[in-house]
């Protein structure tokens, strides 16, 4: 163990951060060496003056930084449903959630009892076994959830996992949804449908 | 209880630990910003500014984790880049001269050396003033490291975790960072590190 080996482990040394058998063997070596030794009480002098710098007070309190947040234009405010722009991600969804389920129990109480599952109705057409998006793992059911291709429902915006110097999330399109239509398909009322697109 | 209602529920909820949290750790983020950017004025928007984004991602802090280091990792970064692509950082040469508090440039504090410890004396405002401006010499990155070891206490591992990187490379920066402030601080005050066994 050479002194520029250990000079450079001194930090770390000093706070503790080595393995046991590290501190040892640097231990060891200061016992030694004089100028390690001078090296590291300059750098444990320098953590000691470092450690007695006062505490800092602000001239404002936190009440500012609340009037601030409150009058930030992004969250404060409220959509007529009572739902944020940045509010939880559940209850981004839990919009779209709802006119789903509304749309799929409207669309089967259409349905007459008589007709068959497996009987496509005129609003949903069977998927073709031979899609490569949609294999016909259970037929049955592909006829009655017929999936839509996913350019036609696209992401607006995404919301980030991780605080980040992005700019804050906004939705141009619906802010209930979070998503909208970028084209029609055929007259027929796109379902929403959330796409995980690779950002 | 309405959807309204929920909604509204949770957002107090959230809202009254949010303002807690502020009022718990406003004065230890304003100390962190202010030992970063050097400055009363800087460090106060520094901390608005980083509640600020706190609160818009709020929803997404993983309680398991102290929010005070998730909250230095959001100030960390905010100075680092926001800062640094501003110019905002007040830059001062190696080679300034001191001005003390009584206004007269180009004079260094040199107090008689009667005190059996030149540490004792570090707290005196020449001394602190000259291991405060010796943290603004060092690089964002290396500033961060040393303030968040030395001044806030973190451990290497929560630093690396605050502003993503490794732990060697936190080890590495804490090390350097100790290294260029000692030489700063050794260049105006040597009599600060003079103390029998130091040369």
């Amino acid at each position: 163990m050479n002194c520029r080996y250990v000079q450079s482990r001194l930090s770390a040394y000093m706070d503790f951060e080595l393995s046991g058998a590290e501190q040892q063997q640097i231990r060891s070596h200061l016992e030694e060496c004089i100028e390690c030794s001078c090296e590291f009480e300059s750098l444990r002098r320098t953590k000691q003056l470092l450690r007695q710098m006062p505490i800092v007070k602000p001239h404002t309190g936190p009440e500012q930084v609340l009037l601030r947040v409150r009058h930030s234009a992004p969250v404060a405010p409220r959509h007529a449903f009572g739902i944020r722009w940045h509010a939880p991600r559940f209850w981004q969804y839990a919009g779209g959630l709802a006119l789903a389920a509304a749309i799929i129990f409207w669309g089967r109480s259409e349905t007459p009892e008589s007709t068959p599952l497996t009987t496509a109705s005129p609003l949903m057409t069977p998927t073709t076994p031979s899609s490569p998006l949609f294999p016909a793992v259970a037929p049955e059911l592909s006829t009655m959830y017929r999936p839509y291709p996913s350019m036609l429902l696209r992401r607006t915006s995404y919301p980030m996992y991780e605080p980040s110097l992005m700019p804050s999330v906004s939705y141009s399109g619906d802010s209930i949804l979070g998503y909208q239509p970028i084209s029609d398909w055929s007259g027929v009322t796109p379902q929403p449908k959330f796409i995980e697109t690779p950002r | 209880m309405t959807h309204t209602a929920v909604a509204q529920s949770m957002d107090d909820r959230l809202q009254r630990e949010f303002d807690e949290l502020v009022y718990r750790h406003y004065q230890q983020a304003y100390n962190l910003a202010y030992r970063l950017t050097g400055n009363a004025a800087d460090a106060e928007d520094l901390v608005q500014e980083a509640f600020l984004r706190a609160y818009r991602f709020f929803d997404r802090y993983d309680r398991s984790m102290p929010f005070m280091n998730w909250f230095s990792r959001i100030l960390t970064n905010l100075y680092i880049d926001e800062y640094r692509r501003r110019g905002r950082l007040r830059t001062i040469s190696i080679d300034e001269v001191y001005s003390g508090d009584e206004g007269e440039e180009g004079t260094t504090m040199d107090l008689p050396d009667t005190a059996p410890d030149p540490l004792e004396r570090a707290l005196s405002n020449e001394y602190l003033h000259a291991i405060h401006e010796g943290l603004q010499h060092l690089s964002p990155e290396f500033r961060v490291a040393v303030v968040l070891a030395d001044l806030e206490g973190h451990s290497y591992e929560e630093i690396a975790e605050i502003t993503r990187t490794s732990i060697g490379t936190v080890r590495s920066r804490i090390h350097r960072g100790r290294k260029q402030l000692r030489d700063h601080i050794k260049k105006r005050h040597p009599n600060l590190f003079e103390r029998g066994d130091l040369k």
